[in-house]
């Protein structure tokens, strides 16, 4: 998480929440995936990637109050399974919200933020979070 | 010697099958689980290993191979290469032998334990050693924290704020979601592994607690509290495992061991399987697929069945995993193993009486404890004690087969392993003296003939056209 070359190479997927869409059974997949994983093909060009709308729904929720030296200040957060409108589902921290309000089948919609600092002298990296729309 | 387990569950299917030989547990050890801040990772691993050989009288000349778990210890002990350095550690060095050190997270000393058992089971080694440690505590809980996610998918889990915790949390969400499990009822779970451990010195937390205190705990991942999670800990086990000649060498050589005086205790199978790595793939995260699979395997290669099984040892590191193995190994239907420990099912006392397994005689993982590579090897260490007959005032009645469930941090990968003991046969075992596993009248189904693998091999590869395999495991859910 700290290394340099790791959020470089990410930037574009994580920037602007692509996923990849498999060509032989149309399986969506976040993060993108190289070799589908139910039907095994094998697609790894960037331009079978899709651009998400980045809107969906809660899912499923917990509210985190043990957290890594990254997410320190942030606890307790919201993390949750969010099913897009696309139909993938992904895994995401929700952020402006009550937590006592925050409930399964909530809309959200993706917002470019601070993912965490992992110190004073470490990475800062940004990376897409969700908030209720 | 005679085939007994059918390589096709296992997924060999073509040629002909390689017959198997059985494996026994010619010795089993484990140190305290707790905080050993005065011991190094290697002491504890010798602590086990001696406790084990004590037991079986076997000395180191006689080991063929040594199998070491290591999920964490990079990190743990700032310790690579770490098999060999054990290896030394143990005065086996000099001996030549091959070692292998097994990752896999949280499920390493159980793929040890597999590696030992195919060592074995194939006729590569007449005596194979699986070893497994870890010192957890040698790091600070800032560490702990830092790292937590070392399990998960560090680049698209971990970097969200997905830790282990929150993971699990979001499955206790979705089981509650589906099947309307209540707090009350989670927090019976830890609580009646506490009690079990109370009457485990081994364990880490001898020591009963409430419901209610389960359910007052400090929040850690909401739905889920402090006494939900396994605890951060030290310790090692080993186990010896043994072919038929070994132990009829060992009943000639070493007729004064220990061992020989408890009933035999067979090793019948161990069994991995996978499932998606990452939550957000899985289209059900509140079913354990791995163990399902796994354990779909290991049944199907003793031709065992759930009814049979006394003890069970599953990987509890957080309580709502316990739910969630026991549904996949089929002790319960999904959604209801949580009204099985409300009706007062699981524990010592409904399984001596007959009424399904016992769950986590030990303490699980809760409160035994859990040092990460060692987990399933001390599930092993207390399901051979269970059959033996010498587990002291927590002992099971009647106890024959058992079973362990273990895997990596959201069950991207579990092993399923099942041990069987023979109260009424001596030592050495011969084969005609055993009752056989597999009734003789249903033979496992083959997964498909030779023809249909190469067929599948073929289509594989050719989009467009769907592949047998695909069907199948669109019929039979997803893994």
């Amino acid at each position: 998480m700290s290394s340099p070359s790791v959020n470089w190479r990410n930037r574009i997927i994580r920037y602007r929440l692509e996923a990849s869409q498999c060509p032989h059974c149309g399986t969506k997949h976040f993060p993108p995936r190289k070799v589908c994983y139910d039907c095994g093909y094998r697609h790894d060009s960037p331009e079978e990637r899709m651009a998400l709308k980045g809107t969906g729904v809660v899912l499923n929720y917990t509210i985190v109050n043990e957290a890594p030296p990254a997410f320190k200040l942030q606890k307790p957060y919201v993390m949750a399974l969010i099913r897009l409108d696309e139909g993938l589902t992904v895994i995401g921290q929700i952020v402006d919200v009550d937590i006592d309000k925050i409930e399964r089948g909530m809309k959200v919609r993706a917002v470019f933020r601070k993912l965490g600092e992992e110190s004073k002298e470490g990475l800062i990296l940004y990376g897409n979070k969700w908030t209720p729309i | 010697m005679k085939q007994r387990l059918d390589p096709k569950a296992f997924g060999a299917t073509m040629g002909e099958p390689v017959p198997l030989r059985r494996v026994f547990i010619a010795g089993v050890g484990m140190t305290k689980i707790g905080e050993h801040w005065d011991k190094d990772l290697s002491d504890l691993v010798l602590e086990a290993v001696v406790e084990a050989s004590v037991l079986s009288g076997i000395e180191r000349l006689e080991v063929d191979s040594f199998h070491y778990g290591s999920a964490l210890s990079q990190l743990y002990s700032r310790q690579g290469n770490t098999a060999a350095l054990v290896a030394d550690r143990l005065g086996l060095s000099k001996m030549g032998i091959p070692l292998y050190e097994h990752g896999g997270g949280s499920a390493a000393g159980a793929l040890a334990l597999r590696a030992a058992w195919l060592d074995v089971a194939s006729g590569l080694a007449d005596l194979s050693v699986a070893a497994a440690a870890d010192k957890m505590t040698d790091l600070k809980e800032v560490e702990h924290l830092a790292n937590a996610g070392l399990e998960m998918d560090s680049e698209w889990e971990a970097s969200f704020g997905l830790t282990p915790h929150a993971a699990a949390g979001l499955v206790a969400d979705a089981y509650i979601q589906k099947y309307g499990l209540t707090r009350e009822a989670l927090s019976l779970i830890p609580s009646l592994f506490h009690s079990h451990a109370a009457l485990n010195e081994k364990a880490q937390y001898q020591k009963a607690i409430s419901p209610e205190a389960v359910s007052k705990s400090l929040p850690v991942a909401l739905p889920l509290r402090m006494f939900d999670c396994a605890p951060v800990s030290d310790g090692a086990a080993a186990v010896f495992l043994a072919s038929e000649d070994f132990v009829k060498y060992m009943t000639e050589k070493i007729p004064d061991s220990t061992i020989l005086h408890y009933p035999p205790l067979e090793l019948v199978v161990v069994a991995p399987a996978s499932q998606k790595f990452n939550l957000a793939y899985r289209s059900d995260i509140t079913k354990d697929w791995a163990t399902l699979e796994a354990g779909r395997k290991s049944f199907e290669a003793c031709g065992a069945t759930v009814d049979e099984v006394n003890v069970v040892e599953v990987h509890d590191d957080y309580s709502i995993y316990a739910l969630t193995a026991l549904e996949a190994l089929g002790f319960a239907p999904f959604g209801m193993s949580w009204k099985g420990f409300q009706k007062g099912l699981f524990t010592i006392e409904s399984a001596s009486k007959g009424e399904g397994p016992a769950v986590n005689t030990s303490g699980g993982r809760k409160a035994q404890g859990a040092p990460r590579s060692a987990i399933g090897l001390t599930q092993v260490y207390e399901v051979a004690l269970q059959l033996w007959g010498l587990a002291g005032k927590r002992q099971v009645k009647n106890a024959k087969v058992g079973l362990c469930q273990t895997k990596s941090a959201s069950s991207a990968l579990a092993v399923v392993s099942i041990l069987r003991s023979y109260p009424q046969v001596k030592w050495p075992v011969k084969e005609h003296s055993i009752t056989k596993l597999k009734p003789q009248n249903e033979p496992v189904q083959p997964k498909g003939t030779d023809n249909e693998k190469k067929s599948r091999q073929e289509t594989a590869s050719l989009p467009g056209k769907e592949s047998p395999d695909n069907k199948k495991k669109k019929e039979g859910g997803e893994n």
